[in-house]
């Protein structure tokens, strides 16, 4: 099985939690405060609260709902209801691989080892949520047009990667643009999108509205179908 | 008293008011006025006291405001010297983009905040509508936030935090509470969430139903190793 690009890393920093969907399952990732990534169930095996709710305490993420703590192997380390108890090491929650590579955020839920091609100089433009199919967006990509309100129409030079990877190149710009495409729940789907280092804010903010307007079409395109 | 605020727990316009006299550290009076199921504020004596009949009223010796813009402009230029939060001399440019988002934040009001009321109290709306709006209104703010972002602003006008934040952030914060699979939630907006992380962060920060304080910022929880701690005590 191929690894899923859940999120931006520039999204996710050190001490903090998000929530996102591999293949229907329900996860938490969260950052340990020294930085490490974790992936798993989104779901407390004490009464089933989302772990996405909860918050980090150093190297442990604790629940929201009564504050159990689990830490980087998964086990729940401390109840704060019982200060004095050492939990059972059967409470614990499922891990899958995760990690980062080239400023994504990736998840492996068979956990093979599986390196997803990206090179290693790209910036982070946006992380995007798109109310429609994943498919209605993959159908869109190759005929997007896009003006720019201050460069007018824009030579795009569109390429597919794969199921799901698209690198859009702005021609006469020296500007690229990775798109990798993440099916969520729902007939949703998110767009995770990195560029080439070397451009300046203007220039991420044009690409940041033309990932705009590929939302605008797409959803549009949507809803006529499902009227 | 520096001034007396007629207030309800649940309403984020009254929070904002809450928020920003506990940031500036401003004692004032506060008499609860019961919204639900009384509607206290559109009673006989209330509507005397302020024509508007809506929370939250700022009452300052003669003067009566009803509009949280104003309210939360009137307590910059009063409580704060340092005109951090309205930061007159910074330019005509800076001042007109904080009004354009106190002015964006009843946009919230009328979208995020009228489709919560009907979730909390069923309080009749165009439910379709205002989850239109409110869905459209977190995009705005999601789009702004990241552009913010690329020239490393954390805020939704400058690197510091002024009022415009203070009038936005309430029902931005809120939104969850419409409902679920909405497009409401904060899991989609990653620039929202990172706004609502630096909010939190403020020093003063309060919180009010629906929007909790940040557990993960308590420093003296941030050797834990993942083992139980050496108290026995997690705040």
């Amino acid at each position: 099985m191929v690894s899923f690009a859940v999120g931006l890393t520039k999204n996710l920093p050190d001490g903090r939690v998000m929530r996102s969907f591999v293949e229907n399952h329900d996860l938490v990732i969260w950052r340990s405060v020294s930085g490490q990534l974790s992936c798993w169930l989104n779901r407390c095996p004490h009464r089933g609260m989302r772990l996405s709710h909860g918050f980090v305490r150093g190297e442990a993420l604790a629940c929201v709902y009564h504050g159990w703590h689990y830490g980087k192997d998964t086990a729940c380390r401390y109840i704060p209801a019982h200060p004095d108890l050492d939990p059972p090491g059967t409470i614990k929650t499922m891990a899958f691989r995760s990690f980062d590579k080239g400023g994504i955020i990736w998840v492996n839920i068979d956990n093979k080892k599986d390196e997803p091609i990206i090179p290693n100089n790209l910036l982070s433009v946006r992380s995007l949520e798109f109310r429609c199919p994943l498919e209605m967006v993959e159908a869109e990509i190759p005929e997007f047009e896009y003006h720019s309100a201050k460069k007018g129409l824009l030579n795009l030079k569109i390429k597919k990667q794969g199921f799901g990877k698209w690198i859009i190149e702005i021609l006469g710009q020296g500007l690229y643009m990775h798109l990798f495409l993440h099916k969520l729940p729902s007939q949703k789907c998110a767009i995770h999108a990195l560029s080439n280092d070397n451009v300046s804010s203007e220039q991420r903010k044009d690409m940041s509205r033309l990932l705009e307007h590929l939302r605008y079409v797409s959803e549009a395109k949507y809803k006529v179908l499902a009227a | 008293m520096n001034f007396t605020l007629y207030d309800y727990a649940m309403s984020g316009n009254c929070y904002k008011i809450r928020l920003f006299a506990s940031i500036l550290d401003v004692e004032y009076e506060r008499i609860a006025v019961e919204f639900y199921p009384a509607a206290e504020h559109k009673s006989y004596k209330m509507l005397q006291l302020s024509r508007a009949g809506t929370l939250p009223i700022l009452k300052s010796g003669d003067m009566i405001l009803s509009e949280t813009s104003a309210m939360l402009f009137w307590m910059a230029q009063k409580f704060d010297s340092f005109e951090n939060w309205w930061p007159a001399k910074r330019g005509a440019d800076l001042n007109a983009l904080i009004l354009q988002w106190m002015d964006f934040s009843s946009q919230l009001s009328k979208t995020v905040g009228r489709a919560r009321l009907n979730a909390l109290f069923q309080t009749p709306v165009d439910l379709d509508k205002a989850i239109e709006g409110a869905r459209r209104a977190l995009r705005q703010i999601e789009s702004h936030l990241t552009e913010q972002s690329f020239d490393d602003k954390k805020f939704l006008v400058s690197d510091k935090p002024t009022i415009a934040d203070i009038a936005c952030f309430p029902y931005v914060a809120l939104s969850p509470d419409v409902g679920a699979n909405l497009g409401l939630e904060h899991d989609g907006y990653p620039a929202i969430q990172s706004w609502l992380y630096s909010i939190k962060s403020l020093d003063g920060f309060i919180p009010m139903p629906g929007i909790y304080p940040m557990h993960d910022l308590k420093a003296d929880e941030t050797d834990f190793a993942g083992n139980r701690p050496a108290t026995g005590k997690v705040g």
